[in-house]
C-alpha cells in the first residue's frame, strides 16, 4: 500500500514537544492539536516518566501504549556547561491510535529526533525561547502534511528543510529456490530496463517462463546468490511471478478464481491471445474451460493434451499452463518424496534419502541432484523406504 | 540497619552537590559539572560497617514535587528515618518554598512522625560574611516556628567550607545505632592515655562521629575543620593512587596523631604533654584498636540477631 493511503486510513493523532524545564521538570512544552495530550490526565501521567527519563534510555525508541493510545517518542540528552544545569533534555514524538502498527511512525520519530539534535547543537534552535516559538506551526505543518501526503517537507531556518515519510507495512518478500522459474507478469515492452540495477539488466532478458532460477544462473554466468536475490526484488516489487518448472508429468488443480473467465471479458480475450498456438486460429472460450476444469489429481499435463486432442489443435499447453499460473486460475500439485521408516541410522543414508524429510518436492530434488523426474522415480521405486506424498 | 533518608529541596538548592561530596568523594568544584537530577535518583551508602543508609535524592523541580505530595506520596513519605531539607539562601521565592516544606511536614507527620529533620541553609558563602549568623538566625526562627509541632534543627552550610561537615556529622550521629558505648569507650581510652581529645571519623566520609574532650579548646568549630581538611587531603593523596594511613603533626604545645583505627574508623589523638614520646602514644593507639574492633564485631551480631526476629 502506498504511503499516502496508508496514512490517510491510519492518521496520526497528535505530535508533541517535550523537555525539561530547569525550574518546571518535563512539561509537553507544544503540541498539535493543542493541548491534545494535556487534556487527557490519564494518559499524560502514564506516559511521562517515559518522555523525559532518566539517562539510562537517552536516543532510545520508546513506545508506551496506555489508554487507547501508542506514544512513540525518542528522547535526547545533551550534555553541555552552556545550559543552566549543564544539560537539556527534549524529546519529539507522537500519538497514535493503539490499534494501528507504530512501525510506520518509528523511522520517522528517529529521523526527526536526529534533525533537532543536529538543529539544538549547532545553533540552539530547541532551547532558544525565540526559535523555539517556531516549533508550534512547525508541529502543525508536520501533522497535516503527513495525515495528507503520508510525507512532509518543512522549511525549519535558511539552511535546514526537514523531510519525513511514512513507511507502511509490507510483507516481506518471498523465498526463491533454484527450481523456481519466474515468468513476467507485465509485458517485456513495458519493462523500462535502464530504472533498474545491472544485475536485472543481465538477468531479464533470460526470463522467458520455462527457464529456471538456476539455469538462468548459469546462462547468465552469474553468482546464483546473487540472481536469487535478483529475482526477489522483482518477485517483491510484482513485476514477475514464481512458477515452477513445466513438465509434462506436471499435475495441477484448479482453484476457485477460474470463474473469474466467465466474469471478466478483458481476461477472456487476454487468455485467448495468450495461449493461441501459433499460425492456428483462435481458440474458443469453450477450448479453454474444457482445458482448464479437465485439469485435476492424478491427471498429468501429456495425459489432458492426449484427451482433448481436438482442442490442443488450437491451444499451447505451456502456455495455457503458464496462464492459469499468472494469474492464479490452476495451481500446481507437487510430489514429496517421504522417508516411511523410522530406522534413523545415518551410515549410508544415500543422497536422496537427504530430501525425504515431507518438506522438498520432487522438483526441488531433481534440481538439486540434477536428475530427471523420470530418474527420480526410478530412484523411489528401488527404495521401499521412500513413499509418495501429494499435496 | 537500613534507614531510609529524605533528600528534598527546591531545584537547583545542592542536593546532589552536598551527597557527592560526602558520599562519593567529589571535591567542591567537581560539582560544577553534575547535571539536574531527575526524579529520585536512589543510592545505597554504607556507613560504619553496621549501617546502610538508602539516600532519596528527590529531584526539586515543580513537576517532581507535586507528583510527590500526589500520586508518590506513600511511596516517598513512609518509613522515613531522617528528612533532610535543602532551602537556597539566595532563593527569591521565599514564601513558596516555605510552603512546599511545610506540605512535605504534613506527608511526614502522616507516614512517618518520628522522623528527625534537618534543615540547612545552603550556598550561605554568597552571603557576606558579617551577615551570616544575622541571616541564619532569622531563618532557623521562622522555620522552628512553621514546623510546629514538629521539631527541626537547622544548620548554615556550603560546599566551600567545613560548616558542610558540622552539618552532616550532626545528622549521620542522630543515625548511628549504638553511639552512646562508642562515647564512653572513646573517653575511657582518652583517660588512660591521657590524651587532651581524641576524635573518631567514619572512614570513607571522614565525618567526626564521636568524640571525647578532656582539655577545653576555644575553637568549637574545629571538627568539622579537620573533616574538611583532612578529606581534600585524602582525595588528594588517592589521584597519585596512595591511600592515606597516617599522620603526625607536632609543635612545641602539641602532638596530634591521625591514624586508621577500625576497619570502619579513623582515629585523631591530641596530645599537649609533648615529653611522651611518638612510640608510646602509637602502641596506645594499636592496642585500643584491637578493643575497638571487638565493639563494632559485637554491634554487627548483636543487629544481625536482631534482624532474625523481624519478619
Amino acid at each position: 500500500m502506498e504511503a499516502q493511503e496508508y496514512i490517510q486510513k491510519h492518521p496520526i493523532e497528535c505530535m508533541f514537544f517535550s523537555e525539561f524545564h530547569h525550574k518546571q521538570g518535563p512539561k509537553i512544552t507544544h503540541q498539535f492539536p493543542p493541548n491534545y495530550v494535556t487534556n487527557e490526565r490519564e494518559l499524560l501521567q502514564a506516559v511521562q516518566d517515559y518522555l523525559i527519563p532518566k539517562s539510562g534510555l537517552k536516543q532510545k525508541l520508546i513506545t508506551v501504549n496506555a489508554i487507547g493510545k501508542k506514544v512513540i517518542g525518542c528522547p535526547v540528552f545533551i550534555d553541555d556547561p552552556h545550559y543552566q544545569r549543564n544539560g537539556y533534555i527534549f524529546n519529539f514524538g507522537l500519538v497514535l491510535a493503539n490499534i494501528h502498527k507504530s512501525s510506520p511512525c518509528i523511522p520517522l520519530i528517529k529521523k526527526l529526533s536526529s534533525y533537532m539534535t543536529e538543529l539544538e547543537r549547532e545553533s540552539y534552535f530547541v532551547s532558544n525561547e525565540t526559535t523555539k516559538s517556531l516549533i508550534p506551526e512547525i508541529l502543525k505543518k508536520m501533522l497535516t502534511e503527513l495525515n495528507e501526503k503520508g510525507s512532509c517537507s518543512i522549511p525549519v531556518n535558511k539552511s535546514t528543510t526537514i523531510y519525513l515519510k511514512v513507511f507502511p507495512p509490507c510483507i516481506s518478500p518471498p523465498d526463491v529456490y533454484d527450481h523456481h522459474v519466474p515468468i513476467l507478469t507485465i509485458s517485456k515492452d513495458d519493462f523500462d530496463l535502464e530504472e533498474w540495477d545491472l544485475t536485472t539488466q543481465l538477468v531479464l532478458p533470460f526470463i522467458d517462463g520455462f527457464r529456471h532460477v538456476k539455469k538462468i544462473a548459469m546462462l547468465a554466468d552469474a553468482d546464483p546468490n546473487l540472481i536469487r536475490i535478483c529475482i526477489q526484488n522483482l518477485a517483491f516489487y510484482n513485476q514477475i511471478k514464481l512458477i515452477s518448472i513445466f513438465q509434462y508429468s506436471n499435475m495441477y488443480i484448479t482453484t476457485a478464481k477460474l470463474n473469474q473467465i466467465m466474469e471478466n471479458p478483458r481476461l477472456q480475450s487476454e487468455c485467448l491471445r495468450f495461449i493461441a498456438k501459433k499460425g492456428h486460429q483462435l481458440p474458443t472460450l469453450h477450448d479453454v474451460m474444457t482445458l482448464y476444469c479437465g485439469l485435476s489429481p492424478g491427471v498429468k499435463v501429456q495425459d489432458l493434451c492426449l484427451r482433448h486432442q481436438n482442442e490442443m489443435t488450437r491451444v499451447n499447453e505451456q502456455k495455457l499452463i503458464q496462464f492459469g499460473l499468472i494469474h492464479n486460475l490452476i495451481r500446481r500439485i507437487h510430489m514429496y518424496p517421504v522417508k516411511i521408516s523410522t530406522d534413523f541410522s545415518y551410515r549410508g543414508q544415500t543422497e536422496l534419502q537427504r530430501y525425504t524429510t515431507g518438506q522438498h518436492s520432487a522438483e526441488e530434488v531433481c534440481c538439486q541432484l540434477g536428475i530427471s523426474h523420470s530418474e527420480l522415480l526410478s530412484r523411489i521405486e528401488r527404495d521401499p523406504n521412500i513413499a509418495i506424498c501429494w499435496k | 540497619m537500613k534507614k531510609k533518608v529524605l533528600l528534598m529541596g527546591k531545584s537547583g538548592s545542592g542536593k546532589t552537590s552536598m551527597r557527592s561530596i560526602i558520599f562519593a568523594n567529589y571535591i567542591a568544584r567537581d560539582t560544577r559539572r553534575l547535571g539536574a537530577t531527575i526524579d529520585v535518583e536512589h543510592s545505597h551508602v554504607r556507613f560504619l560497617g553496621n549501617l546502610v543508609l538508602n539516600l532519596w535524592d528527590c529531584g526539586g523541580q515543580e513537576a517532581f514535587m507535586e507528583n510527590y505530595f500526589a500520586s508518590q506520596r506513600d511511596n516517598i513519605f513512609r518509613n522515613v528515618e531522617v528528612l533532610i531539607y535543602v532551602f537556597d539562601v539566595e532563593s527569591r521565592e521565599l514564601e513558596k518554598d516555605m510552603h512546599y516544606y511545610q506540605t512535605c511536614l504534613e506527608a511526614i507527620l502522616q507516614n512517618s512522625p518520628s522522623a528527625k529533620i534537618f534543615c540547612l541553609i545552603h550556598k550561605m558563602d554568597l552571603v557576606q560574611e558579617d551577615q551570616r549568623d544575622i541571616v541564619f538566625r532569622d531563618r532557623e526562627d521562622d522555620l522552628v516556628r512553621l514546623s510546629k509541632p514538629l521539631q527541626c534543627a537547622c544548620f548554615k552550610t556550603s560546599i566551600w567550607d567545613e560548616t558542610l561537615y558540622k552539618a552532616w556529622s550532626s545528622i549521620m550521629y542522630q543515625l548511628i545505632p549504638n553511639v552512646q558505648e562508642l562515647e564512653t569507650n572513646l573517653a575511657r581510652f582518652a583517660e588512660i592515655i591521657n590524651a587532651d581529645e581524641v576524635l573518631l571519623f567514619e572512614k570513607a566520609t571522614f565525618l567526626v562521629i564521636s568524640h571525647n574532650e578532656r582539655r577545653k579548646h576555644k575553637d568549637i568549630h574545629r571538627f568539622e575543620k579537620i573533616s574538611n581538611i583532612i578529606k581534600q587531603f585524602k582525595l588528594s593523596c588517592s589521584k597519585v593512587a596512595a591511600s592515606f594511613q597516617s599522620m603526625e603533626v607536632r609543635n612545641n604545645c602539641f602532638a596530634a596523631f591521625i591514624e586508621v583505627f577500625t576497619s570502619n574508623t579513623y582515629v585523631m589523638v591530641i596530645m599537649s604533654d609533648t615529653s611522651i614520646p611518638s612510640e608510646l602514644t602509637l602502641i596506645n593507639i594499636r592496642n585500643a584498636r584491637k578493643h575497638f574492633e571487638k565493639l563494632e564485631k559485637l554491634d554487627k551480631n548483636r543487629l544481625n540477631a536482631g534482624r532474625q526476629w523481624r519478619v
